[in-house]
Formats: C-alpha cells, structure tokens, sequence
C-alpha cells in the first residue's frame, strides 16, 4: 500500500518531541514539508530531515494528503477549516480548538468534505487507560461511587514562545492543555457530566493549578486536580462498591482492593510486547491508528480518536471556564 | 535633583525585574504587579514561568549572559526601575566570578544608557568576614574561594566602580526563606532526606528574613532613592530574627510528623549506637569514626534517618565498608541508605551553617525606613501551609 504524504503545520515543541520521531522510519507515512512562521527555523528542521518546508501551508497544498496542525490552540480553527476546504485529512493537536461552537463548526465541514479530522489524544492509547477502561466496563469493580485524580509536576516542557502565557492567545492554561487528556479521558471512563464546580489560581494570565468537583450522570462524583506548580500523586483512585482501585500514571501500577475478603491485588499494565509505553510510542500507535482508519483496514488495535470523540471533552472545558472560581488567593493559603 | 525622562512619560511605575524565574524573582514580580505597578518580568526559561505567568506580566525569555546589550538598552526603554535577581553558578569559583562580573556589567551598562532612574540589586551577607563581631555596611569584604559569595561580592564591586547615572542600591540578604525559596525547599530536603549534622562548635547566626520583607525593603529602597542624584548606596537587611541554627531546624521539624527528629550529643549517640545494637560489630565500627574524627557535636536525626542508619551500620563489614559509604555520601547521592551525612561531607552548606555573621541592620531601618513586618512563627505558618500543599511535607 502506498505511504501517505503527511505535512506539519507548526514546529515547536511537540512536532520535534513526538510527531517527528514518531514518523521517521515509518514506511506507511512520506514526510513532505514542514510549516511554520519562523522561516529560518522550520528551514533549519526541515534540511535536518530532507523535506520541504514553508512559512505558509496554503502554497504547498499539492505537497500532502494528510496534515498534522500543531500550531498554538486559539489558531487551530482556521487553518483547521483551510485544509479541510482544500480537501486534506487533518491531525489536529489537543485541545482541537478553544470553544465548542468552532470545534462543530470544524466536525460539520469534516463530514461535508469526507475528510478526517483526527485528535492527537494519544493518552487514549497508553496500555493502562485501555486496560481501565476494559476493567470498568466489566464492572468488576461494582458500581462505582467515586473517585480522586491527581496530576501535574514541577513545569519543564521546553515552551517555545512567549505567547504562551497569553491567554488570549493560547485559550488558557494547564486546565485547556494537560485537562484536554485527562477530562476525555474520565468522560471516556465515567460517561458525561451532569455537575461542575471549578476553581484556578489565574490572576488574569494562565492558569497553573485547578481542582475540579465533578457529578456524572452515572452517579459518580469525582475530584480532578491538575498542576503545573507542585509534584502531584500523578494517580487515579477509584472507589467502587465491590472493589477500589488506584493506578498510578508514571510507572502503570494497578492496585485492586476487593471489599470482601482480605487479599489484594497489585501489578503493572503492559502493552501486549512487555515494553514499556513512551510518549513517542503513543504516538506511533497514534499513526497506525489513522494509516488503519484512512486505508480501511480492519484489525483489533485501537481505533483513532476523532474530533467527535472528544466534543464532550472541549465543552466541559469551556463550562469550566465559564463557571470559574478563582482560588482565595494563594491555593494553599484556602 | 535628578532628573529622569522616565517620571514624564506616565503616572505608573515601569519595572523590569530580571530573573523573575526565580523564587525571589516571582515573588517580586506578582507583589509589584499588586501594587499597581507595570512589570515587565525577564525569565532565562520560559517553563520557569508558570508561577508568573497566572498574571497579565509582560514576559520575556533572555538568557541575559548570552544577550547583547543593546537588546537589553532597548528592553530598559521606558522602565523607571531595574530590580536584578539573576545570578550565574559558574562551574567553580573564577567561573562564577567571571559571569557574575559579566552579568552585573551589561545589566548597569544598558540601565546607565536608557536612563533607568534606578537599579537594584541583590547581595549576601555571606561576603562578610566570619567574625564574633556584628557587621555593618562599612565592613571590610573579602574573597573567600566561595563560588556564591565570590561571585556576589565580584558583582558588587563592579557596580560600586561603574561611573553611571543610574542610583545602584545594593540590599544585602541573610538566607531567604517563603514558598519556592531555595533555602526553604533545600531546608526541607535535607531534613526529609536527614542530609544534616552539625558541626562542632555551632557558630554563627540564622538569621532568615520572610520573602515578603524583602519584597518590602526593595519598595522602600526604590522609594527612597528614585529622586535622589545618582549614587551607590548598601544596605544589609535583616529582620531581626535572632535565631541559633538548631532552632531554626527545630522549627521546620514541627511542621508535620514525618520531619520530626532528635537531636543528641556525640556521648547520647554513642550510648544509642551501644544500647541498639551491642553485638553488631558495625555499630562498633560507626562509633569509632564518629570518636576517631570527634569533629561532631550535635547530630539531629528524623525518625527516618535512625530506621537508615541501622540499614547503614548492617552493610558495614569494617573499616573498607565505611569508606565506601562515605565515598557514596561525598558523591551526594541520596539514597535511603546513605541517610546521614558527616561533617565533612557537605562542607559548602556546614561553611554556611558555621560563619554567618550577626547583622547590624540600622542603617536600613534609620535611612530606608524598614522593619520586619512578619515574625518567624508567621513565616513558618505560611511556610508550613505551602509544603502541604506543594506535597512536600
């Protein structure tokens, strides 16, 4: 089958970290051109990898199939619908853009077009969120009451430009950018939300800390907290009828506590080979996910997650900051 | 009266404050922005950032050593007041004195030719001589083949040399303690980690000053000076926290359960290595290191650091054992088996502990006007509330 010719449209951070690695030596994908504002740079990355590059994706629409759009949040909506016009699939970088009008808008032309427009919510593809899933579906753990999930670590992604601490800008803070994986993710798990009650530490610029109290329609309530200031647990505890249960994100451990009986159950969620998951894994599962979706092949791997997925996703978002309450100062001063 | 073209061009207070990264850096950024001030904030690394980055700032990314100055001339276009956090820990000592002449030259340079009215900057107390004696501004200074405090007092001179008509105010700090601040966390990792002993004898003064003090002395000093001539003021500020540096450990350790700890005297430790552990002959080869180099005589242990010496002492077969443990401890890494450190491990920090100086402060209070207005146990409950939160404690 022939390799599909895929284009980049922004190159900071994610595009050299994960999308770039996670493509070189993948025989279904023909890396084309790379996109960005700063010529120099995307000129420099591109002779690096022996492909084209441009500072507009409009001139070398003939270059490329399929488009990844990694370019900060608040722009993703027009050069979203530019290539879905000029008739491109498209990847599009989470969040899939800042409100959910826009992000409709987006998955209405999608369908007109016949195109895709996938979202790269590779957390989607992390053995351990699988594995979750499949065990809260078979309800093992009984109904489930509640649960408490922590994330966030000291800041030490290599941010690029200064723009990212203007929110007009960049739509918000660690809520819009680690929130688009982790609030998919609980919607994935526990269905939709019927109850929000929100809080940040924003003074007027992006968000660092939030904590979210949320009710779901199934009856769970759960606790997000999220950060880009403190060491968090980084893990999920889930307290059902039957049984509770905690994973932790870093290292994939799972722990069951059965409520009958005094036995439990610890051990670590592995991808089928036994290796363990990096992110640039994740993102090569990712485009195995899309060559499978656009080629129509059919086998038992995951399936790609389109921006219709994740529309729950974009609009608890934007309630959350619609109905925000600012920490009382200080979060820890509360 | 000096005149400054930047008191005409608008009613608000322009500030850029470099190294706003920085745990005193952030902190002065939001308290000037509080206070209605315009700040512009100067980060090396854009991910240091995120604490101020929760406020509308104007936040520029430079690696300052690496910058040209008429980058930094341009930036200092409309700003009335230069507050100067930066510091560059070179890889030893001429290293740390080269960058931090190099730092001090360019940022005096470009605020001497953009007409900053004035220019604040940071010292330490730990250029002072160690001596019994309280110091004052008019102290001699020397070099002390220390990186930290060579590098201050290199900075330092530079600007008192620099012909500039920018107002140079250097405040002089003791250890700075508040959420973020380096001393705090290291304070909290040492003990967490139980990295700490005391030398023998403990001399010398803490004396911490709450973050928020110094936020408050800096606007005290920018008020005083931003309509003087132009000139070279330091000021040595202090809170008038005296402190023995046990108490200052002590303080942390009430903060929560899992930092509490003992502390014994070299005869108390040896009875406990006795009582513990009589037929262990590690214990016997732990004890005569302690009495062989009888260069200790407090050591103050956590709950945690007396499980981890036990752990220590069962590895230890005899005199090679030992020195391979202090050679683990010399190289810093802190695993749950190398949980005490001997005295002349860590000598950079026991230096600190040892010759911190007492700090006559009157010339800040009788010429800038400033007092602490938090006491210790304020400090400490802030301090306290914060590590809960961040996870720490």
């Amino acid at each position: 089958m022939s390799a599909i010719r895929i284009a980049i449209v922004g190159c900071g951070a994610v595009t050299k970290l994960s999308h770039l690695p996670a493509l070189i030596g993948n025989d279904n994908y023909k890396l084309t051109c790379l996109i960005d504002l700063n010529e120099d740079e995307v000129f420099e990355l591109a002779s690096l990898h022996e492909v084209n590059s441009s500072t507009d994706y409009m001139q070398v629409l003939d270059q490329f199939d399929l488009a990844v759009v990694a370019t900060p949040p608040s722009t993703h909506y027009q050069i979203v619908i530019d290539l879905l016009n000029a008739g491109k699939h498209v990847l599009v970088e989470k969040p899939v853009t800042t409100n959910f009008l826009q992000a409709e808008k987006m998955i209405a032309l999608a369908k007109a077009e016949q195109r895709m427009l996938a979202v790269s919510l590779v957390r989607r593809f992390d053995p351990s969120f699988r594995f979750l899933k499949d065990l809260l579906d078979s309800k093992i753990l009984g109904k489930i009451v509640s649960f408490d999930l922590e994330e966030g670590g000291v800041f030490n992604w290599p941010v690029q430009t200064e723009k990212f601490f203007n929110v007009e800008f960049i739509g918000g803070g660690v809520l819009m950018d680690h929130g688009a994986h982790i609030l998919d993710a609980c919607l994935w798990w526990f269905g939709e939300v019927n109850k929000l009650d929100y809080k940040d530490d924003s003074f007027g610029g992006v968000e660092a800390d939030c904590n979210l109290q949320l009710e779901f329609e199934s009856g769970v309530s759960g606790s997000i907290t999220l950060s880009r200031l403190r060491n968090l647990k980084n893990r999920l505890f889930i307290q059902g009828e039957a049984a509770s249960l905690s994973l932790n994100f870093a290292n994939g451990e799972l722990k069951l506590y059965p409520e009958a009986g005094s036995m439990n159950l610890v051990g670590t969620v592995e991808s089928s080979s036994n290796e363990i998951v990096s992110t640039v894994d994740l993102f090569k599962i990712q485009y195995q996910s899309i060559y499978d979706g656009l080629k129509s092949i059919d086998n038992s791997g995951p399936k790609m997650v389109t921006a219709k997925d994740c529309l729950s996703a974009i609009s608890l978002v934007e309630k959350c900051y619609i109905n925000r309450k600012p920490y009382d100062g200080e979060a820890w001063s509360e | 009266m000096k005149k400054s073209k930047k008191a005409d061009l608008s009613t608000t207070h322009r500030i850029c404050i470099l190294g706003a990264g920085g745990a005193i850096g952030s902190y002065l950024a939001i308290y000037f922005h509080n206070l209605g001030y315009e700040v512009v904030a100067v980060v090396r690394t854009l991910n240091s950032a995120m604490r101020i980055g929760r406020y509308p700032l104007r936040i520029r990314s430079l690696d300052i050593l690496k910058t040209d100055v008429s980058v930094l001339i341009e930036m200092f276009e409309d700003i009335e007041t230069v507050i100067d956090c930066t510091f560059s820990a070179g890889m030893n000592v001429d290293e740390t004195i080269r960058d931090s002449e190099a730092l001090a030259e360019k940022i005096i340079s470009a605020s001497n030719h953009a007409k900053v009215s004035t220019l604040i900057h940071y010292g330490t107390i730990s250029v002072y001589p160690e001596t019994s004696a309280p110091v004052d501004e008019n102290t001699v200074c020397e070099f002390k083949n220390n990186p930290y405090a060579d590098g201050k007092l290199a900075a330092e001179r530079l600007l008192l040399n620099f012909e500039s008509s920018t107002n140079v105010i250097v405040l002089q700090l003791p250890i700075v303690i508040g959420p973020y601040l380096g001393w705090t966390q290291r304070t909290f990792s040492m003990m967490v980690n139980n990295r700490l002993s005391f030398p023998s004898p403990i001399q010398g003064h803490c004396s911490p000053i709450d973050v928020s003090d110094v936020a408050l002395a800096t606007k005290l000093a920018i008020d005083t000076y931003k309509a003087q001539d132009s000139q070279y003021q330091r000021f040595l500020i202090h809170a008038d926290i005296e402190l023995s540096w046990e108490e200052y450990f002590l303080a942390y350790s009430e903060l929560d359960e899992s930092l509490r700890v003992e502390i014994l005297s070299r005869d108390e430790f040896e009875n406990r290595l006795q009582l513990q552990n009589r037929q262990n002959t590690a214990w016997s080869v732990l004890k005569s290191k302690f009495s062989q180099d009888g260069d200790f005589r407090q050591l103050m242990l956590s709950q945690r650091g007396i499980k981890s010496i036990y752990s220590v002492a069962k590895r230890i077969s005899g005199q090679s054992g030992m020195d391979q443990i202090k050679g683990r401890l010399a190289t810093g890494i802190p695993a749950s088996d190398t949980a005490i450190v001997l005295k002349n491990i860590d000598s950079r920090l026991l230096n600190t502990l040892d010759v911190m100086p007492k700090i006559d402060s009157s010339k800040a209070k009788n010429v800038l006007g400033f007092e602490s207005h938090l006491s210790f146990s304020q400090s400490m409950k802030v301090i306290g509330q914060w590590a809960k939160w961040a996870r720490i404690i």
